[in-house]
């Protein structure tokens, strides 16, 4: 096959034991090249800039700027490169958001080596590539809506157990507006009590770490 | 009808012939009873309704304890938990697929090119004895609660227990343990068992010192031994399986930090890295309308 015909992929994962391994099983197929590395959002979309792959394999959890935002933004100034999301939670809220920003394709990490190979070649072709059992998830399991940082910042203390006169002592802020936003964030995640909160923000990983 | 014979009657003439001398006495032995008796009666009643109220304290106490029991249970399960999830995925997690990845890039190139299939089954290999350690660390820290311990110093002693050997330790870790989050001290106790497992297996350091302190929102700690010491420019890195420095490199900037590292052959090895401290919230809540 001729060297222009590769499809030229660059790998954003803040973990390089998975970009290694990205580009060692990429890298062993005859019509993929890996061109480039990136090990946060940030990087991920400079990089794509300079190097403009045809397809960016993009974890969803990165530091500096997450999976989705750099997804959102490849999508806006470099429309051209196909966005592949990968990630390692079974949630859909992840997924989901990055779908609604232009990413084309999404899989697990857990996929066989064979799937991720064909999503490669299924995005750059210009086909979507959403596994079913994705699909089923993301209906099944719709995501909450986005949390405001107060909001996620409320959601944390709860987690850690604080009672409200805590969180309120904390972030010198009133019991009553404590209440309040307590009341909004219950509404977004659907829970009815706290620990009913923190069982939907452990499973669906609200919590960035 | 002997009585009878004994019987005898005064009959006054008029009622004025009858002088009242003093009155019968109004204790008379069955008033007497009567009263004792209620007495007696209010005393048990009054007796039983304390016991059963002791009772029912007793029994209301030990529910409440047992509820505050396991509400502080629960946290502990909740935060352990919440550690446990990032510690499987950050570590075990993205090491099995790397591991997977790298097994099928040696499926392509097995009979093509039997050098690279070599060179990625050894990644592999390495990784997956990585991914041993990191779980059997992992089990360490669950079993030992080093995560709870109020002082970061037996923290860290606790911490490195199975991997120094009689290697002398000097400790001096000025951090107060409420000052970092259980994220922050959990990382914080797993670099420094990292870089203290490195200068015994790679530098054979005979003693290590470790320091820290708390400095302008930033943990500041160090890793310092007296080992062979390395040159850091042409140290094996991640492509020749050693995924320890770069492991560190990726938790330190988790937490948007730095870390230095000096080392030259024959010189020992100090590893001194920055942790950002997240923000005390309350600082920039007044920013906020409430």
């Amino acid at each position: 096959m001729q060297q222009m015909n590769k499809i030229r992929v660059l790998i954003a994962d803040d973990h390089s034991v998975v970009r290694m391994g990205l580009a060692a099983l990429l890298g062993a197929e005859d019509d993929i090249e890996v061109v480039g590395e990136a090990k946060n959002g940030d990087e991920a979309v400079s990089q794509s800039i300079l190097l403009t792959p045809d397809v960016v394999v993009m974890d969803l959890v990165m530091p500096k700027k997450d999976g989705i935002a750099a997804t959102a933004e490849l999508h806006e100034k470099l429309p051209s490169a196909k966005v592949l999301v990968l990630t390692s939670y079974s949630t859909s809220d992840g997924i989901a958001h990055a779908i609604d920003a232009g990413a084309a394709g999404a899989l697990m990490k857990s996929a066989e080596n064979e799937t991720l190979i064909e999503a490669i070649r299924s995005v750059h072709a210009g086909r979507r590539f959403i596994p079913a059992s994705i699909r089923r998830l993301i209906s099944e399991d719709p995501p909450v809506p986005e949390l405001s940082p107060r909001q996620l910042e409320i959601l944390s203390s709860i987690t850690r157990g604080l009672s409200n006169d805590d969180i309120a002592k904390q972030l010198g802020i009133s019991v009553a507006s404590v209440k309040t936003h307590i009341l909004a964030l219950f509404q977004k995640l659907g829970a009815a009590t706290r620990a009913e909160a923190v069982a939907i923000a452990l499973r669906k990983q609200l919590l960035k770490i | 009808m002997q009585d009878v014979s004994q019987r005898f009657f005064l009959v006054p003439r008029t009622p004025d012939d009858v002088v009242i001398v003093s009155r019968l006495p109004w204790w008379t032995p069955v008033r007497l009873m009567i009263l004792l008796g209620t007495f007696a009666t209010a005393l048990l009643v009054v007796i039983v309704w304390n016991v059963s109220l002791n009772r029912r304290a007793k029994a209301k106490g030990t529910l409440l304890a047992k509820e505050q029991i396991a509400h502080v249970t629960s946290e502990l399960k909740v935060s352990e938990r919440t550690r446990l999830a990032i510690e499987l995925h950050d570590m075990l997690s993205q090491m099995l697929s790397g591991i997977s990845m790298q097994i099928g890039a040696v499926r392509k190139f097995m009979d093509a090119n039997r050098d690279k299939a070599l060179h990625h089954l050894d990644i592999a290999s390495k990784t997956l004895l990585t991914c041993r350690e990191s779980l059997r660390d992992c089990l360490w820290d669950l079993r030992n609660h080093t995560i709870e311990e109020a002082d970061m110093n037996k923290a860290i002693r606790d911490t490195l227990k199975p991997h120094v050997d009689g290697t002398p330790l000097a400790i001096r870790f000025n951090v107060p343990r409420d000052c970092l989050s259980d994220n922050a001290a959990h990382a914080i106790l797993s670099i420094v068992r990292e870089l203290v497992v490195n200068a015994i297996r790679h530098g054979a350091a005979k003693s290590i010192r470790i320091a820290g302190t708390v400095e302008g929102g930033k943990v500041l700690f160090s890793v310092a031994d007296d080992g062979t010491g390395f040159d850091p420019a042409s140290a094996p890195g991640m492509a020749q399986g050693h995924f320890g420095l770069q492991g560190i490199r990726e938790r330190v900037e988790g937490f948007d930090g730095e870390i230095d590292v000096e080392s030259a052959p024959g010189r020992g090895t100090k590893v001194a890295i920055a942790l950002n401290l997240p923000k005390n919230t309350s600082t920039h809540a007044a920013d906020e309308q409430d």
